[in-house]
């Protein structure tokens, strides 16, 4: 199954180029400087720039799993909830992965605390694991357990799918387990979104800064440039009607002169 | 007998009058074919929308000629036109496709989800 995150609402943004800079200004406000990093580090296989563009990337694939299931349809088509439940689980299990193998990295970034960087790693590992721990929430929320689910814990620390156990979880109980995924994924967003800071080791809370900063700014430009585009439909619209008024009135006039030219011919 | 007067009524408008205008309609056409800017055709057109009564009445006086040549002069004033007209309609749709895209996007966390928006150029 494919998830079509990047596609919606990708119609016609090539066609950006002068306001492509205006939306430059407002791209990525905190996200830009944590994931981008000093040329000397750029090189460093299994550098903290690695783990932060994984983080980065499979919270945003969670992100767009989490508006799947969200999504009025999904609960009635099954097999769409259990793809949904898949990538899931996939996208947790590449984050654990590479979160592991930082863990193992001693070198993960010169000159900067490797301890401060092992405690955030151990720290992102105990958030998702939280994340996805329905047990305190269960009976109050109405929700299952994901081991009831068909998702249980790996020996290596990831995360294991029964597939016949989820299909048939699915079916007969398939508004509870969206519910239980839907819970379990916001609960992801909410707390998951850091980035280890590249200079200290520390976690970075990046969403918090991109919806202070980034979010207004974009809406603040995106409606400034909305409304001027508008502004200048407004004036083309104008224009056209002029166009036609003229076309029409040239048109006219010709038909007046071929009148009259056939007159003098007929006299 | 009534003395004649050199200013003979053409309907409501005086002969010599609506002579002025045609000539100041042709010195417009003239114009308006050898302006380089739209902003410039516009302008002309639009002053030399008003003439055009004036020289409607006198068109009857006008050589077979002549007016050939008015009517092949005003086919090419129509053909500008045409083109600004398509001109200005695939302007509009860019427009509103501009505007749509600007309507569907919304920074999503973590990464903006439309790359395309992003020059890496600067």
């Amino acid at each position: 199954m494919r998830v079509h995150g990047d596609s919606k609402g990708c119609q016609g943004t090539v066609l950006f180029s002068q306001d492509r800079k205006i939306l430059n200004q407002v791209k990525t406000s905190g996200v830009h400087e944590i994931i981008s990093y000093p040329n000397d580090h750029a090189s460093q296989e299994n550098s903290l720039q690695a783990v932060n563009n994984t983080i980065l990337r499979h919270m945003q694939s969670l992100e767009i799993v989490c508006k799947e299931l969200v999504s009025g349809e999904l609960i009635q088509k099954t097999n769409n909830l259990e793809n949904i439940v898949v990538l899931f689980i996939d996208k947790v299990n590449g984050l654990l992965r590479i979160i592991n193998k930082a863990k193992n990295d001693h070198t993960i970034v010169p000159n900067t605390d490797n301890d401060t960087i092992q405690r955030s790693l151990r720290m992102l590992n105990e958030i998702i694991i939280s994340a996805l721990d329905t047990s305190d929430v269960i009976e109050e929320e109405d929700l299952l357990h994901l081991s009831s689910i068909g998702v249980k814990r790996m020996k290596d620390g990831l995360f294991g799918i029964d597939n016949e156990v989820i299909k048939e979880t699915i079916s007969s109980n398939g508004k509870e387990v969206a519910k239980t995924f839907k819970m379990v994924s916001s609960a992801l967003l909410e707390t998951m979104p850091f980035c280890i800071d590249p200079n200290t080791g520390n976690l970075r809370y990046i969403r918090k800064k991109l919806k202070e900063d980034g979010d207004d700014s974009t809406s603040r430009v995106s409606g400034a440039l909305s409304e001027r585009l508008e502004r200048e439909k407004i004036e083309l619209m104008k224009k056209l009607n002029i166009t036609e008024l003229l076309i029409s009135r040239s048109g006219q006039f010709i038909e007046n002169l071929e009148i009259s030219s056939e007159l003098c011919t007929d006299v | 007998m009534k003395p004649m007067t050199d200013k003979t009524t053409f309907y409501d408008t005086s002969i010599s009058e609506t002579g002025m205008n045609c000539i100041k309609f042709f010195r417009l056409t003239r114009n308006a074919l050898g302006s380089d800017s739209d902003e410039a055709l516009f302008t002309i057109l639009i002053e030399r929308n008003a003439l055009f009564d004036s020289v409607d009445q006198l068109s009857s006086l006008l050589s077979p000629e002549y007016v050939e040549k008015v009517i092949s002069i005003e086919r090419k004033i129509l053909t500008r036109l045409e083109k600004e007209r398509e001109k200005i309609v695939l302007h509009i749709d860019s427009i509103s496709r501009h505007i749509n895209s600007l309507k569907a996007y919304s920074a999503k966390f973590p990464i903006p989800s439309m790359p395309a928006f992003f020059d890496q150029t600067g």
